[in-house]
């Protein structure tokens, strides 16, 4: 970090002005006001209703027309603790049979969504191996993860309990949530407990860009 | 009555050597209602007089002499409807004057009637002033006629200063009588109406009075804003019906720029159209004012074959140039009917697209005039002929298509003969029938084409199948026959013990049918039994009833397996799943890198042709919707999981360490000349088969790498790169010009969002704006396949035998096999 003259004056103003632009400070003012980006991943089965969750979130109460082929449509200018988040969301949705993708897309991840259906057992049962896959490819114990039980709107068709839930969250130690996309239930909750969690990992620099080393200098 | 006072206004009146007879000259009417009515302060200016005499003129009370004139403070000559009527029966004083007590009860009424003309007045002297041609309109006029314009629902959205320059040049229109028409279905349109009083029905050929408007409503829009003939007759359905009219240039001049974004076409009450405006510069080269936003499949249909087609007699107007030029160009750039041929399926089933299309050839014949009908059927020819073109075997294959195919040629052909005309259309339809012809001679060369789901690699053909020489080098593509939904298929259904039995079935045959023949010839009886496709991870994938297609649609190393749905979690892998599946023993060092790219590029190419744009759809929205196979994306799918795999397989099976490094070099080799013959979907496979995390991990042999292969892998890695959705694969590809093999895996998550972010059906009426996504997705195969691949082989040294390779590749798809391997060649550091 460069040092400042500690000079009132015009200079060390424009340096500040240099820094600000140039994003070349760590101090965490000056980060904040630019605005965090975090890098999240959306994993599970076919049929689990992922999509329906990021769409849900992204889009929001605006059901406009919903263009997957712009940038706009993954990611969300979000307020957590009032601290100003962009947030990009990588959603596996439609591509869950090329299973070797994920560890691409897991790669550059900061914080992980396993999403099961509580209206089928085998998509809890896949999660598991999801979760194994995603610590061995960010070489990491633990990482900020979210389990969530979707389709929790149809009760009648429940197989996984919420204990079971619970308690696979305990197991993985993540925020477990059950939540319903169609019914709006729980799903900004998701994202806003992941930036909390990356939050608590490094309090001060905000994880900025892929700066994946200071994530591992950390733990 | 009440002119009994002044006997002296009514009398016989002679001008211009014509003799008027009992008629009152306007200036005198004047005269005396104001002297009337002016004692008890009901008639306060000339003006308002004016106004109660045209009130009583509009209900026919009084009467121009010749029709001519509105009533008008002037020396013009009306006179009583009563009067009038009796003229020419009798010529005398009928009825002789009035009696005393006549005179009596006209003095009681006089006070209560002035007071309801006076009411009337105002209304009347507006239809007055609106009358008046533009130029004879004073600046009180025009101030009047904008005070009534802010009131008027249909003119809310305008602002002020529009609703200003309308007053100028608004008119008045009223019709008299029911049944009235004030435009007909198919003529130019001249002007914009709104309804001040009465009601209108809306007639369409073919379909009789499919709505009614109100007061407040507006019509007509449409056909001046695109430049099209009218969709409907309107047909006034009360008497006395009164209009605005905006006439077209001043429409243009005026409106064209700030009328309403969204025009919805009702029929029965019900929205059938939604149309939005396009944005100013969005698509300069296009006529088209407004895009289809929603609309009943029919309706849409309806306005695709009116305004997107041309139905004139193209003999007419060959010699301008000029004119079918810019005409034609204009159609390409507008999508409505590519996206309408893409999509219908999802909406309108080919077989009800059909029954629509006859309809609209068959419109009641005997009333309707001979040029309309004919513009009716070019259109249906060219909408035909476009569709044959563009979709193919899919129309074909529906068994009713051909019965509709000949009859359209068979009716046009008579009309040509007979009426002089359809030329065109006679020659479009022979070319659709060579095109049905073709198909059907090939169809019938590869009847029983049967296919063979080999332990590995892609399903082979085994008869039938027209394929291309392989001695033949001057085509180096081959055509892979497309696989069809009556194509048998030999493939094998396990039981939880491993025992299997080998089933041939269609394609199209679906897991339910192949459920219960499994379950009979491996002798289980049980009524819970369900098919599932057991992968080499032990996951397990149920098929759905419905599904067709079953065995196409297998992972890399995945089985089918018949089982108790409670029993499901018993279900173990076969040993040889977790392995390798039977690739050639040979080894990928021998082969030139180019070469392998050329062919891996010119199979993949093959099996990416074979794909059908509606398999997408079938695909995104479930194919057990459709009944439809997928077959044919299954396998290109397939192909991408299979090179990522065999990328990371062969290293983690490569236990010599400098060989390892060697051939992490020749895969990011293969994987630029891989970039270079624009096979992205196989640059993207193989950059990330060494980018598994199994590959990956071996940091000892990618320390060893030369950092300039480093520094190519990060440039690929980069390009491959997942954030800003995909923004560095999506840059890439819009640069590139056909022919391309695109990155698949993206085009089906984009298909997938397409189809959760928006609803297919809104308010009853189906959303064409996800009709269009889903439409430009699908084109991008279309584009990618627009030139064919012909890149000249390279120098060919084992040419068999890297053909050989590349269709069977051998890969390990289970993740932990790998891992497993991978820690063997360099374990974990402590």
């Amino acid at each position: 970090m460069p040092v400042l003259p500690v000079r009132k004056g015009g200079v060390s103003l424009l340096i500040e002005i240099f820094l600000l632009r140039s994003g070349g400070s760590d101090r965490q003012t000056l980060v904040r006001s630019t605005g965090d980006r975090f890098y999240f991943r959306i994993l599970g089965s076919g049929g689990v209703g992922k999509s329906a969750l990021t769409v849900q979130f992204v889009q929001g109460i605006f059901v406009e027309k919903y263009d997957p082929t712009i940038e706009d449509s993954y990611r969300k200018q979000v307020e957590v603790d009032g601290q100003q988040c962009m947030l990009e969301i990588l959603d596996t949705a439609g591509t869950e049979q090329f299973t070797a993708m994920r560890d691409l897309y897991m790669k550059n991840g900061q914080g992980f969504v396993l999403v099961y259906s509580i209206t089928a057992q085998s998509t809890f049962n896949d999660l598991q191996d999801l979760r194994e896959q995603i610590l061995r490819v960010k070489d990491m114990d633990k990482v900020p993860m979210v389990l969530v039980g979707n389709k929790c709107d149809l009760e009648d068709e429940r197989v996984v309990g919420k204990d079971q839930g619970s308690n696979l969250a305990h197991q993985f130690g993540c925020t477990f949530l059950e939540t319903s996309a169609k019914a709006k239930i729980n799903v900004n909750d998701i994202f806003y407990d992941l930036v909390k969690q990356i939050n608590e990992i490094s309090p001060q620099g905000k994880p900025k860009g892929n700066h994946r080393k200071r994530i591992c200098a950390l733990l | 009555m009440i002119l009994t006072r002044s006997p002296g206004l009514v009398r016989d009146r002679r001008q211009q050597s014509r003799t008027f007879r009992r008629c009152l000259v306007g200036a005198e009417m004047v005269d005396w209602l104001l002297a009337i009515g002016s004692a008890n302060g009901q008639v306060k200016s000339r003006h308002q007089a004016t106004g109660m005499w045209q009130a009583l003129l509009e209900e026919s009370i009084i009467q121009h002499v010749t029709h001519e004139h509105p009533f008008r403070d002037k020396y013009i000559f009306y006179r009583f409807s009563i009067d009038a009527d009796t003229e020419h029966s009798s010529r005398s004083w009928s009825r002789g004057l009035p009696q005393p007590e006549d005179e009596r009860e006209a003095d009681t009424k006089c006070s209560e009637v002035l007071g309801y003309l006076a009411q009337r007045a105002p209304d009347a002297i507006m239809r007055l002033i609106l009358r008046k041609p533009s130029y004879e309109r004073t600046t009180d006029d025009l101030e009047m006629i904008y005070d009534e314009l802010l009131s008027i629902k249909a003119l809310a959205h305008l602002s002020n200063s529009v609703k200003r320059e309308l007053a100028g040049v608004i008119v008045f229109e009223a019709h008299s009588t029911t049944g009235t028409v004030l435009f007909h279905q198919g003529d130019e349109g001249k002007s914009w109406y709104i309804i001040l009083r009465g009601s209108v029905n809306v007639v369409i050929r073919g379909k009789g009075t499919v709505t009614s408007l109100y007061e407040g409503d507006d019509f007509g829009k449409l056909a001046l804003v695109n430049d099209a003939p009218r969709a409907a007759t309107i047909v006034t359905r009360e008497d006395n019906s009164h209009f605005l009219r905006v006439d077209k240039d001043d429409f243009n001049r005026i409106l064209r720029d700030v009328e309403a974004n969204t025009v919805r076409l009702k029929e029965h009450g019900q929205d059938v159209l939604v149309l939005e405006k396009i944005s100013g510069n969005s698509n300069p080269y296009s006529h088209f004012k407004y895009s289809v936003m929603s609309g009943t499949g029919p309706k849409m249909l309806e306005h695709l074959l009116e305004t997107r087609l041309d139905g004139r007699d193209k003999s007419l107007t060959m010699n301008q140039d000029g004119e079918k030029g810019s005409m034609s160009s204009n159609m390409e750039c507008d999508s409505f009917l590519d996206d309408f041929l893409l999509t219908h399926i999802i909406f309108m089933p080919i077989h009800q697209l059909l029954t629509e299309l006859t309809r609209h050839c068959r419109i009641e014949s005997s009333v309707q005039d001979r040029e309309f009908l004919l513009a009716c059927k070019r259109r249906v020819v060219q909408f035909v002929h476009r569709w044959v073109t563009t979709i193919g075997y899919p129309v074909l294959e529906e068994p009713i298509s051909h019965s509709f195919l000949q009859e359209l040629m068979d009716e046009v052909q008579k009309d040509s003969v007979s009426f002089n005309t359809l030329y065109d259309e006679v020659l479009l339809m022979n070319q659709v029938m060579d095109i049905y012809k073709t198909y059907a001679d090939e169809r019938l060369q590869a009847a029983g084409q049967k296919w063979k789901l080999p332990p590995c690699g892609q399903p082979v053909s085994l008869f039938g199948a027209p394929m291309s020489n392989g001695e033949d080098y001057e085509v180096p593509v081959e055509r892979r026959a497309v696989m069809r939904h009556d194509d048998d298929i030999i493939f094998r259904v396990y039981c939880a013990d491993h025992t299997y039995c080998t089933l041939r079935f269609h394609l199209s045959t679906t897991a339910e049918t192949l459920k219960h023949v499994a379950a009979d010839k491996l002798g289980l009886k049980h009524d819970d039994l369900v098919l599932v496709e057991l992968k080499s991870s032990g996951e397990k994938i149920v098929f759905n009833d419905g599904d067709v297609s079953v065995p196409t649609s297998l992972s890399i190393n995945g089985r089918i397996f018949i089982s108790l749905r409670d029993h499901l979690d018993a279900l173990t892998c076969l040993p040889e799943q977790e392995k390798s599946t039977e690739g050639r023993e040979m080894d990928v060092e021998m082969f030139s890198t180019r070469e392998l790219a050329y062919h891996l590029t010119i199979f993949d190419w093959s099996l990416f042709r074979a794909v059908h744009e509606y398999e997408l759809i079938y695909k995104t929205l479930g194919r057990h919707n459709f009944g439809k196979i997928t077959s044919n994306l299954d396998v290109f799918l397939r192909r991408f999981n299979e090179i990522q795999f065999w990328v990371a397989t062969e290293i983690c099976l490569t236990n010599n360490m400098s060989r390892r490094v060697a051939l992490i070099r020749k895969f990011l080799k293969l994987a630029a000349y891989c970039k270079e013959y624009q096979n992205i979907n196989a640059f993207f496979a193989v950059v990330m088969g060494l980018g598994n995390s199994a590959v990956t991990r071996l940091t000892s042999t990618w320390e060893r790498l030369p950092s300039k292969s480093r520094k190519v892998f990060a440039e690929f890695e980069a390009l491959i790169e997942p954030s800003r959705n995909h923004r560095a694969y999506r840059m890439t590809i819009n640069k590139l010009s056909p022919p391309v093999i695109p990155f698949m895996p993206l085009l089906l998550k984009d298909m997938t969002f397409t189809h959760e972010g928006n609803k297919t059906w809104t308010d009853g009426l189906v959303n064409f704006e996800k009709m269009h996504m889903f439409a430009s997705a699908m084109r991008v195969l279309r584009l990618c396949r627009a030139r064919p691949f012909s890149l000249p082989p390279p120098t060919p040294r084992n040419e068999i035998e890297v053909r050989g390779y590349i269709r069977s590749l051998r890969c390990i798809d289970n993740q932990r096999t790998l891992n497993t391997l991978s820690l063997k060649l360099e374990p974990k550091r402590a």
